[in-house]
Parts: structure tokens; sequence; C-alpha cells
């Protein structure tokens, strides 16, 4: 299938109300505080069963797209960013709003947010396949050094703590190994329980860490008061003039949101917080930043948006996640027995051009919605946390249950909820644990091959010139924290 | 108690956790005997994240204890929490905590039926975090009604799962 028909495919009724039904629900979640793009998908993801893989993914992107861009109409209305990504936007955004300018604050983001998306898609497009090529030069030295770089990149650029980014991702890593053994037919760490033979679920397990951990402590805190911006349309729609304005500010949001969105486990948030500190530092008018500076929206939005497409470029080609809703996509592709990686791209044209043609529809999708749907969607807001809480704890309850018709998968959740919360409490970052517990069985299974395949010896790693770099990357990631620690130390 | 000896507290209890897991998946994973076709052994693995656990562990105690900190300092972000007024409540996370495992107790042990007891659970969920008044009553009762009867139709009719 190729690529062209692959949005032919998506404008039939079914596949196109699936992805439409994707992005609202991924607008209206993001927008919502507390709820986050991430948590819809994995709630979600029971359901995939009961569609073909195709509509599956297309559904899931569509929420992923929504998920990111929703955030910036209550950032922008409200001053709450509904997602971590729109967090710089309520910076621009809120204020520019309060001016009497929410239409044209809200416009600026919804345009930046469907160039972002444009370009990070043109990226997807060109850069996938060359990566795919390279990535097929891979033996399992190489792919045990690409798990091991992209742990140690997750945990060091995680917003806590790169010691407690490791713990987490070592945590997830063994959280994998319980279960029968493919390599060796062993039963291992199941403690004579039956029900852990074939292992832990891999949804209960992220339901419980992400979703169910996030609902308890949102429980922790009571519903936000806010004032909100009085509706306004009027310069919802910028001119082209805007686009040539701003263009440059544009591509360079772009270009940074998708370099940040394809490294493991920067993603979105930080993406849009460096497209915009550079659009600052650029700018002719930095002083104007943070009052309701349309070129600080601009980059904000851009980048976050852009960061999609780019993060889909490793899961794709590599089978890399770089975060926790990357994480989960990944767990989609794998319960529809798809396993990402230069393989997967070669031999499964259809799934993969299905993606990247969902991808670009959602972000125009996205558009329309939120150009038409904006001034209501912020009205959901009002829904107070009593109402939303006991619903996505009751979703999380039937779709951990509906995986496999036991209430094994149920208490397996629950107790990786107080997992997730208890690490919440001692500082841990989550992402991490997402990774480990995605990356860490083909890890093993990699390390484990290559040992068989050298006879014990681990020269290999070092002799190889693709797993050396990356090893050493790794390593240089790995020391970073601790010199930079002690150069602190020393300067003050 | 202030904030940061409440912090190292924590921080001396997670290390030791840490360590007694950690210890336990080498210990575990050694006892597994390699087989033929694997010289390695499916223990070895989870042997060496074990080990990796504990030398983190020792980490993170010896931060705790000597106020040594390894990239702690490293939020993004700060200055945005003047949002709205945020009220913490930890009783309140550990009550609709406790609640749901009482929930997931009757689906295990099917003592009513599903749409029963997930009205029941929603219902008393949203009363203990609503204020109270008539008007809310008969809200809860509605909506939680209507939410565990459409949950049931879904799985049981249209997705064709059986729930407990």
């Amino acid at each position: 299938m190729t690529l062209l028909e692959a949005f032919a495919g998506l404008i039939q009724p079914l596949p196109f109300y699936t992805i439409s039904l994707g992005v609202f629900l991924g607008i209206v979640v993001g927008a919502l505080p507390g709820m986050t793009g991430g948590m819809l998908m994995a709630l979600t993801l029971p359901f995939t069963y009961y569609m073909t893989s195709s509509n599956a993914i297309t559904l899931l992107i569509g929420m992923y797209v929504g998920g990111i861009s929703g955030g910036l109409i209550t950032a922008t209305l409200m001053r709450i960013p509904g997602e971590p990504a729109s967090v710089v936007t309520t910076l621009d955004g809120y204020p520019l709003a309060r001016k009497g300018q929410p239409g044209r604050a809200l416009g600026l983001g919804i345009s930046a947010s469907l160039v972002g998306g444009g370009l990070s898609w043109i990226a997807l497009v060109l850069l996938s396949p060359p990566l795919a090529e390279f990535g097929l030069k891979f033996g399992p030295f190489e792919n045990f050094a690409l798990a091991i770089l992209a742990l140690v990149l997750i945990s060091s650029l995680s917003r806590r703590s790169f010691v407690r980014g490791l713990i987490a991702g070592l945590l997830g890593m063994l959280v994998g190994v319980p279960g029968l053994d493919e390599t060796s037919g062993q039963m291992r760490f199941t403690f004579g329980i039956d029900s852990l033979s074939a292992g832990f679920n891999l949804l209960p397990v992220i339901l419980g860490v992400f979703a169910l951990s996030q609902v308890f402590a949102d429980l922790m805190t009571g519903d936000v008061k806010v004032q909100r911006v009085n509706a306004d349309r009027k310069g919802i729609f910028i001119s082209v003039a805007d686009y040539w304005i701003h263009g440059w500010n544009m591509l360079r949001s772009a270009v940074i949101g998708i370099f940040m969105g394809a490294m493991p486990g920067v993603g979105a948030s930080v993406a849009s917080i460096a497209a915009y500190t550079t659009a600052r530092n650029m700018s002719k008018t930095p002083e104007k930043f943070g009052t309701g500076s349309e070129e600080g929206i601009i980059a904000s939005e851009t980048a976050n948006n852009a960061s999609s497409g780019g993060t889909l470029i490793p899961i794709i080609t590599l089978g890399l996640p770089g975060g926790f809703t990357d994480a989960v996509l990944l767990a989609a592709l794998q319960i529809h027995n798809l396993q990402p990686g230069p393989h997967f791209f070669k031999n499964n044209t259809t799934i993969v051009n299905t993606i990247m043609a969902a991808h670009l529809l959602s972000h125009a999708l996205m558009f329309v919605m939120m150009v038409l749907g904006s001034f209501w969607i912020v009205r959901l807001v009002d829904i107070p946390k009593r109402w939303i809480s006991p619903c996505v704890l009751v979703l999380c309850v039937v779709s951990a249950f509906s995986l496999n018709g036991r209430m094994f998968d149920v208490w397996t959740m629950l107790a990786f909820g107080a997992v997730g919360l208890v690490l919440e409490y001692l500082r841990v970052p989550l992402a991490p644990f997402a990774i480990g517990l995605i990356l860490g069985p083909m890890a093993e299974g990699q390390f484990r091959a290559a040992m068989m395949w050298s006879n014990g010896s681990l020269e290999p790693l070092v002799t190889r010139p693709i797993s050396l770099t990356l090893l050493l990357f790794a390593a240089a990631l790995f020391v970073w924290p601790f010199l930079r620690e002690r150069r602190a130390a020393t300067s003050t | 108690m202030s904030k940061n000896l409440t912090e190292r507290r924590a921080d001396i209890v997670f290390a030791i956790v840490l360590m007694a897991l950690g210890l336990g998946a080498v210990i575990v994973g050694m006892k597994i005997p390699p087989s033929r076709f694997d010289p390695l052994g499916s223990g070895v693995v989870p042997a060496l994240m074990g080990g990796g656990l504990v030398a983190l562990a020792l980490l993170v105690l010896a931060s705790a204890l000597t106020s040594f900190k390894i990239g702690d300092g490293d939020r993004l972000f700060t200055g945005l929490d003047d949002m709205g007024e945020e009220t913490p409540s930890l009783p309140r996370a550990v009550g609709a905590f406790a609640w749901t495992l009482i929930y997931a107790v009757s689906l295990e042990f099917r003592l009513v039926p599903y749409w029963a007891s997930t009205f029941v659970y929603m219902a008393a969920l949203v009363l203990a975090l609503a204020p109270h008044s008539k008007r809310s009553y008969g809200m809860t009762v509605v909506v939680s009604g209507l939410c565990a009867v459409a949950l049931d139709l879904i799985f049981r009719n249209v997705l064709s799962i059986d729930l407990p």
C-alpha cells in the first residue's frame, strides 16, 4: 500500500469517523487538566482489540495528536495548561487573551499547531526510510546497546533526578521478568502464582502506574478555581501575512520540535520550552515575551505539535518509545501482534503508511475542530473532578478486566496504581518506568542472543562500531549528571 | 517536621526497600540454572538488574544521609503553581483507593451484579467528593446509574465480555 492509498483508505467512512473521534476525544481530554492524551489512549487500548490494526492505530494517532493540541485551549483561555506540553503557551496565550484578543491568541496557536504538525509529517516521511535502512544493519549487540542508550537517555533527561530515572527504568525492566522465559522455556520469578506464568500484562501495569495513580494524585487536590476569558471568536483565522511574518519562527520551532521529539525522554514539553527560549533569544522584542507575545505562542505550539512527528520516527523505524504516550502506542501495536522496528517498517507498509497518513490527517482535523469548537470545548472544564475521577476509575477497572476476562489483571492494576502513587511521592519519574517496561524484554532477548552468538564474549559490544558508539554515548550521558553536580558544587 | 527531613526519611525507607528488592532479584536469579541451549541462563539478566538496583539504592541512601545531590535540582519548571487554589487532601486519595479495593473485592467474589456494584461504587465516591445537597443526591443517582448500566450493556452485549 502506498502513502496515497493510505490517505484514500482513511477517508472511507469508518476510518474517517474513527480518526475524527480520536482527534475529538484527544482535544477534549487534552483540554481537561489532570487528564492526558496518554491516559486516554491507555484507557482505550482494550476497545482496540475489537478493531482492525489499521483502525486501532488510526484512533490512537488521532488521540495522540488531539491530546497534544487540546491543551492550548485551556492554556490560552484559562491559564491552565491541560497538557504539560502547553505550559509555555500559558505565558503568552493567556495575557494576549486577557488583552481582549482571545480569538487571535487561539488562532495563532491553532495555526502554529497545524504548521508544526505538517512540517513534522514531512520529516516523518522523509527521514523514516533511511533510518529504518540504517536500523537493518543492527544485530543483537547493536539492539542491546540501543536499548541501554534509550534507557540512560530518558533517565538523564527526565525532569527529576537522574538516579531516580534509572531506578524507574530498572523497576520497569524487572516487571517484565516474571513468567515463561521464551529463550530457555523456563518459568521464572512466578513464585508459584499460576496467573503469572504469562507474565504481567502490559496494559494493567500501564493503566495502574499512569492512569490510576494520576487519578488518585488528582484527588489529593481539589477542583482548581479559575478565571476564564470571555469568548470572542474574532481573529481566530489568521491571515497569509501572519504566516509570512511568523514563517521563520514556525520553521525554526518545528525543527526544534522534530529533533526533540525524536530523542527518547524529551518529548513535547521540553520541545516547547526549547523553542520558546530560542524564539525569545532571537526576537527583536524579547521584552514582550510573557506579556502576550505572538512569537511566544507560535514557538511553543509549533514545537509541541512538531514533536509528534519526530516521536513517531524512532517508534516505527527502531521500535524505540520516547515516553509514556509512545509506550502506549507501542503497546497497542504489540497487542495487534506488530513489533515495530526496521523489519516492521520494511514489511508492514500498510500499517506504516496508515500511521503516516493518520498523523497528517489528524492535524488537519484538529485544525478544523479547534477553530470551530474551542470556545465550546473550554466549557467542559466546568465538569468537576468528582464526576471525572470516578468515571475514570470505573473505566480503568473494566478495561483491565476485559483484557483477559480475569480479576488478576484488575488486582495487578490496583497494585501498580499504588506503586505509581508511591513513586510519584518519592519524586521518581514515571516515563523511564514505561520505557523499561517496554524495552526490558527486548534488551534482555537481544543481550542473550548476542551472548549465544559470541559464545559468551562481551567483546563485540566494544569492537563493533555502531554498538561502541551507542555505548560511548550512553556512558557520556551517564557520567554527565555527576560532572554537572560536581561543577555546580565547586562553583558555589 | 520539615519537608526536607520528611523527604530524607522517605528516601532512606525507599533505599532500603529497593535494596531488598534488588537483593531478592539477585538471589532468585542466581538460583535459576542455565539450560542446554542457553548457557547464560534465564536468571542472569534479572540478577544483573537486581545488582543495578542495589547500587542505585546505595546512591539514594548516601544522598539521603549526607545531603549529596545527584541531579535533583533539574526541575525545568517552577513558578506556575499559582494557577488556582489547591487543597491537598491525602485522606481523600487514600479513601478513594480503599473504596476501589472494596469494589474490586465485590467484583472478585461476584457478590452483586456488575451494574449494581458499579452503581454503588460510583455514587458513593461522587457523594464523598461532592458538597451535599438534594440536587447533588439526585444527580449522583441518575448519572451513576446511567454509567453503570451503559458500561454493563456495552461490555456484555456489544463487546461480548462476561463481566463479573
